[in-house]
């Protein structure tokens, strides 16, 4: 079992689905709502995660976190850099970071829910991505790494969960 | 593949990775033996020590030879014990690891250990060749005596016929000993000893000075008939063959080569001169022969001495050199050097006074020593190729430059070796930057070691240091520089270090 267990796992490197901190649904087309639902696998090297902060990019619009059970919740707002038309309303400001406090122990998973809109701003065909840090006690687990034009993302440490985007009013 | 069969897989991949989500990358957590421990013997099993159990990938020995093996170990709930390799004699050991977590993470590293003498992983270090030694100190020898009794012959007086014979019998001895030294060579460099070494031998840097003593040994035997012209090309050819091949050609500097062609030149004119006198003052009147010799073998001592240290002196500022075998020897070596030089001064300043006042000083027994003091100095010059003089650590460096960061890195040890790293970061504007974190990445895609990973921590200007790591071979070894400059913003460089010795 723990040699099967083992070759499924080194097949999954090749598919790129490691224990990283990945979100759910890896596509949403560009204009509608879309739900992010974040999963987080593992702690930092064995301890407990104590934090989980998401950036919401820019072009991300109207942000709003679900709130968990014994976690607190906060988020940064700040001004966006245009303004967008959200539904007819101008928004120029709204949501940039959340950030769950809590604790989430190593061998345990857990997921962090946020809904937003993908603007008109950001390219169909395009990834946007949406850095993560879970923070522990000593250290820190950082996927907030973007790949670089052409480059694969499975080469990168710590990537950054990510979401492409497709074309309006199509759900594939 | 399908999308479908992919999504398959990812589900497949997804429902295992449930069942083990509890296990998360497995940490290295040390070793028995410890890293860059020296023991006193081989351990029967090297125990690596992670956070959870692992899956062995790979597991390699390389040996204080060079040889590599593959081998299996036994992994327990947090322990993977590997069996010690074949015992390969003293030197450094590496066990070279990568292993995968069950999340899938594969973690590598390599152990590094030494038994009894730390030998680096530098092969040609690691095995000490004996029989080259010694057939070269035989070859050498027989150069000396043939090609300084020619000299003496020529410059200082005619030689006894016990001269002449021992002087053509050293000629003579010139090809077995040449051949054989061109054999042993090659049966070190191939590691077996079969006629193929032979070829293998003249691949060497060794067989241009067997054919050079060689020629100086033909030179020599004719210029025992007749010739000013042979016996100053023996003496030169002779000369040369000391400088085209061992340390005189890896010593830094570039200067070494003169500087041994010089005191080889010096050292057949007073070494290979001193049995030919002695042997003459045994058989006739001493004093003309010892003005004569001490006229022309004076100044060759200062040549000596002279070129003598300027081949040290090619050897400084290596801060490995005090207390290496390399300083012990020479030291040794100048202490028989030393003697050598009493004895001249007193035959010179004491002997020879008294020779005119018509005294018989012990000559042949003062003379004797002396020549057997220069045999034992030449010996002893023979071991140098067993202790070899420490090299200056060549610090390599490596310049990253991207539009967002750039970093100029540099070692501080050289490679294969431990070495600790110094980092320069600035943005694209070459404006220094200050970054939250960074980490240094290295791996040996090639000889499949690592990733090695290490934290830097901040100098006092400004400067990002990483204390010393091990890095078992020369490279090319792939460096990624990860700069953490705000939360969410990791630059991460990547570039390979130069291997060691390319321009």
């Amino acid at each position: 079992m723990k040699r099967s267990l083992l070759a499924a796992v080194l097949a999954m490197t090749a598919t790129g689905a490691f224990a990283h901190a990945t979100l759910e649904q890896g596509e949403t087309p560009q204009g509608a709502a879309y739900k992010g639902v974040m999963r987080i696998g593992h702690g930092c090297s064995g301890e407990a995660t104590l934090k989980v902060r998401i950036q919401i990019p820019e072009g991300v619009i109207s942000v709003k976190p679900m709130p968990k059970a014994g976690w607190t919740l906060e988020t940064v707002t700040g001004p966006y850099e245009k303004e967008y038309d959200y539904y007819g309303t101008k928004l120029t400001e709204g949501v940039k970071e959340i950030i769950w406090t809590g604790e989430l122990p190593d061998a345990y998973y857990d997921e962090f829910t946020f809904r937003g809109t993908v603007s008109e701003a950001i390219a169909v065909g395009s990834m946007v991505y949406f850095p993560t840090i879970q923070e522990c006690a000593n250290g820190a687990e950082r996927w907030i790494e973007i790949p670089a034009e052409g480059q694969d993302p499975d080469a990168l440490e710590g990537p950054a969960p990510g979401v492409k985007v497709t074309e309006k009013g199509h759900s594939h | 593949m399908s999308k479908s069969v992919q999504s398959l897989l990812a589900d497949f991949a997804a429902l295992m990775l449930w069942a083990s989500m509890a296990l998360a990358h497995a940490e290295f957590r040390g070793s028995t033996p410890a890293q860059n421990a020296l023991l006193q013997e081989l351990p029967p099993e090297v125990v690596l020590t992670f956070s959870e159990q692992v899956g062995v990938l790979a597991l390699d020995w390389v040996l204080p030879d060079g040889s590599r093996k593959a081998t299996e170990g036994a992994a327990g709930a947090e322990a993977l014990t590997v069996a010690a390799p074949r015992d390969g004699g003293p030197g450094t050991y590496v066990l070279r690891w990568r292993v995968a977590s069950t999340d899938g993470h594969p973690v590598a590293g390599a152990l590094v250990f030494s038994v009894k003498e730390v030998t680096g992983t530098a092969p040609q270090l690691a095995d000490k060749p004996l029989t080259p030694v010694l057939a070269r100190g035989g070859f050498v020898l027989a150069l000396v005596l043939a090609v300084g009794a020619a000299v003496f012959h020529h410059l200082i007086a005619p030689l006894t016929p016990l001269g002449q014979r021992i002087a053509r019998a050293s000629a003579g001895l010139l090809l077995p000993m040449g051949l054989l030294w061109l054999w042993t060579e090659g049966a070190d460099r191939l590691g077996q000893a079969s006629f193929a070494a032979l070829a293998e031998g003249l691949q060497s840097p060794a067989a241009r000075s067997i054919a050079l003593g060689m020629a100086a040994g033909l030179l020599a035997l004719i210029a025992l008939r007749k010739g000013l012209w042979a016996v100053l090309a023996a003496w030169g050819f002779a000369a040369l063959s000391f400088a085209v091949s061992g340390h005189a050609l890896s010593a830094p500097g570039g200067l070494a080569p003169y500087f041994t062609a010089l005191h080889g030149a010096a050292l057949i004119l007073w070494v290979g001169g001193l049995l030919p006198l002695t042997l003459g003052v045994a058989a006739g009147p001493a004093l003309p022969l010892l003005a004569r010799f001490s006229r022309l073998a004076l100044p060759s001592v200062l040549v000596l001495i002279g070129s003598g240290i300027g081949l040290a002196l090619a050897h400084r500022g290596v801060p490995e050199i005090m207390g290496s075998n390399w300083a012990r020897l020479l030291v040794a070596k100048l202490g028989l050097v030393a003697l050598m030089l009493m004895l001249a001064l007193w035959h010179r300043f004491d002997a020879m006074p008294a020779l005119e006042r018509g005294r018989t000083p012990p000559l042949r027994r003062s003379l004797g020593t002396e020549t057997a003091l220069g045999l034992a100095v030449l010996c002893l010059a023979m071991g140098f190729r067993l202790a070899p003089p420490p090299v200056l650590p060549e610090p390599l460096s490596l310049h990253i430059h991207t539009p967002k960061a750039m970093v100029t890195l540099e070692t501080t040890g050289a490679l294969p070796g431990s070495t600790g790293f110094v980092l320069y970061l600035s943005d694209g504007n070459l404006t220094l930057i200050e970054p939250r974190e960074v980490t240094l990445t290295l791996t040996d895609p090639l000889a499949g070691i690592g990733p090695l990973k290490a934290k830097a921590t901040r100098g006092a200007e400004g400067e990002w240091l990483v204390a010393p790591q091990v890095l078992p071979s020369p490279g090319p070894w792939e460096v990624a520089v990860g700069i953490l400059i705000s939360d969410f913003d990791k630059v991460t460089l990547t570039g390979a270090l130069p291997t060691p010795g390319a321009p």
